[in-house]
């Protein structure tokens, strides 16, 4: 049984106002199937439709159409059921009672959440010493730091230990370091066995941990795939970098059918960027032949696939 | 159940640490002040009890309304709301217990009104029947939760919550004899305020203040609780649907 099942599902947001305006579709007949046990990224730009298909996951939002299951239990119909096996982090600073300590932060939670009394205080403490805020646990949370929150965002949502785990945006706001953990941490969490449905705009993050990627934009998914599968599903874009190569040698692969632009980069290498299928083995072709020996070749980076498959949005990414 | 107090505790710690929710039990002393100098300049000492009953119900009630109030706003601009959603315990059980830890919290306001008397006007308050006054205080402060749920969980659906919060607070009060007994309001006022259960709680803390003997106690402690329970049950439903819509319109959060 797949631990997250979504068929052609559908969100509309009715704009407020006198004026008729027509529904803003956060989410686009979206199927998504996540295995348990698996570390699931969903990568896109701001406005993709991330925290619209999480917080739906997680029962916070209604589905205008289509269907959602987690664990087998609908979004809707089984929403009681639903929400005793999940964990819910949104990224930022927002969502914990600042006033209050951390600790008495989780308590509270650990009681919405029906952990065993007896429980609940081994819990807590194990889950402050996991986040590193055990030294911290009795302080008043708004005297934390944006990272802290997060770590403790993060407890939260593991308060009931629960098999699934969304996480929004998970590392907005830790430093490299924290969210090296946090990776850690997720890892460790799959290794436990849950399931982890994180969402992210950072590649390197949905790179070093996801077991898969889904890439979504406009509220559409436009593929799903292993991070490295996916670099193969866009091979026409694999780069090859020689250094070395004469003026008259780059003119030739310049003029290879596929070849999308040649860049100089530092210490005298070139990087050759094809984008058709083939491209990349001709161009290989030709430096060879023309005795050139320094030659490397990689597949894109998730991000570049990112940037290949969403395109350039500038400041909206 | 387990929640519920977890709810309950949490919020008297957060009250206890918000300075803000002082003021209303600071506020007390002056209206006390006003209240018995009014008192004294006509020297109608036969309306002490008013005099000191209208100040306590308008803490208790204000503290309900605009702290409890508060619970569900501040959760919506905290974000705590959206983790509510995804929680097992049903939101409107946190929101009951949230709002009755501010209630428990605002009956403090009762010494302050009696020490107040004391050391302003040299008053002792005598009470005719305080066990029975103990069983109505009680009563009322659970009825006044169960109606400031009802108050805290509009503040969703209006977007101007404090002015809404502010005009729902007066009429109620009027209605409930607060300021004047019911009887003193025009005939057609009455069977109104007879719908609101702080006219029973008013009338039935006067007399056993200064009655000698009471009637009609189980019916009257009756109307308060049947009146209160139907804040509550109105309350809880009110919750479980503006939950609903938010959820369907994506309301639920600020941002």
């Amino acid at each position: 049984m797949p631990a997250v099942e979504v068929l052609a599902l559908r969100r509309e947001f009715r704009p407020k106002g006198r004026r008729r305006r027509d529904p803003i579709i956060a989410l686009d007949d979206v199927d998504l199937t996540v295995a348990e046990g698996e570390i699931h990224g969903l990568l896109g730009p701001n406005g993709a439709g991330k925290t619209t298909l999480v917080k739906v996951l997680a029962t916070v939002l209604l589905p205008t159409a289509g269907t959602a299951r987690v664990l087998g239990f609908d979004v809707v119909t089984d929403a009681d059921e639903v929400r005793r096996r999940i964990g819910l982090v949104f990224g930022g600073d927002r969502g914990l009672y600042t006033r209050l300590t951390a600790r008495r932060n989780l308590h509270y939670w650990a009681a919405l959440y029906d952990v065993p009394t007896g429980a609940t205080a081994a819990r807590v403490d194990y889950l402050l010493e996991r986040v590193g805020l055990t030294e911290r646990a009795d302080d008043r949370v708004e005297t934390f730091s944006r990272g802290m929150k997060q770590r403790l965002h993060l407890a939260r949502g593991l308060i009931s230990d629960p098999p699934v785990l969304f996480l929004d945006e998970p590392t907005v706001g830790l430093d490299p370091i924290a969210s090296l953990d946090f990776r850690k941490l997720v890892v460790e969490l799959r290794d436990a066995g849950k399931t982890v449905f994180l969402t992210t705009h950072d590649m390197v993050e949905a790179e070093a941990v996801c077991d898969r990627v889904t890439l979504i934009d406009h509220g559409r998914i436009l593929a799903t795939e292993r991070p490295a599968t996916l670099g193969s599903w866009i091979s026409r874009y694999e780069w090859v970098e020689a250094r070395g190569v004469d003026a008259a040698v780059v003119d030739r692969v310049r003029a290879i059918p596929g070849v999308a632009g040649v860049e100089p980069r530092a210490e005298d290498w070139i990087r050759i960027q094809p984008d058709a299928d083939g491209a990349a083995r001709a161009v290989l072709q030709t430096l060879v032949g023309a005795g050139v020996t320094s030659i490397r070749t990689g597949f894109p980076s998730l991000e570049e696939v990112y940037v290949k498959v969403i395109g350039e949005r500038g400041m909206e990414v | 159940m387990r929640a519920a107090a977890a709810a309950f505790r949490m919020q008297l710690s957060l009250a206890l640490r918000t300075p803000n929710y002082w003021m209303v039990q600071i506020s007390t002393v002056p209206q006390v002040i006003l209240f018995l100098s009014v008192i004294d300049a006509f020297d109608r000492p036969d309306l002490t009890t008013h005099a000191l009953l209208a100040p306590t119900l308008i803490a208790m009630w204000g503290t309900a309304l605009w702290t409890g109030g508060s619970v569900v706003r501040d959760d919506r601009w905290g974000g705590q709301i959206e983790n509510h959603a995804a929680a097992p315990t049903p939101y409107g059980v946190a929101v009951v217990a949230r709002v009755a830890a501010v209630v428990v919290l605002s009956m403090l306001v009762v010494p302050i009104t009696l020490v107040t008397a004391r050391l302003s006007y040299g008053l002792d308050l005598e009470v005719r029947h305080p066990g029975l006054l103990v069983v109505v205080v009680l009563l009322t402060a659970a009825a006044i939760t169960a109606t400031g749920m009802i108050f805290s969980s509009l503040t969703i659906l209006s977007r101007a919550a404090i002015t809404f919060q502010s005009s729902a607070s007066y009429p109620l009060l009027l209605l409930g004899g607060v300021f004047v007994p019911l009887e003193l309001f025009p005939d057609w006022v009455q069977p109104l305020g007879r719908l609101v259960f702080l006219s029973w709680s008013t009338d039935l803390i006067r007399d056993a203040v200064t009655e000698a003997s009471v009637a009609d106690v189980p019916v009257r402690l009756l109307a308060i609780v049947v009146l209160g329970g139907i804040g509550f049950v109105a309350g809880q439903w009110l919750v479980r649907v503006i939950m609903h819509r938010v959820r369907v319109t994506g309301e639920i959060s600020t941002i």
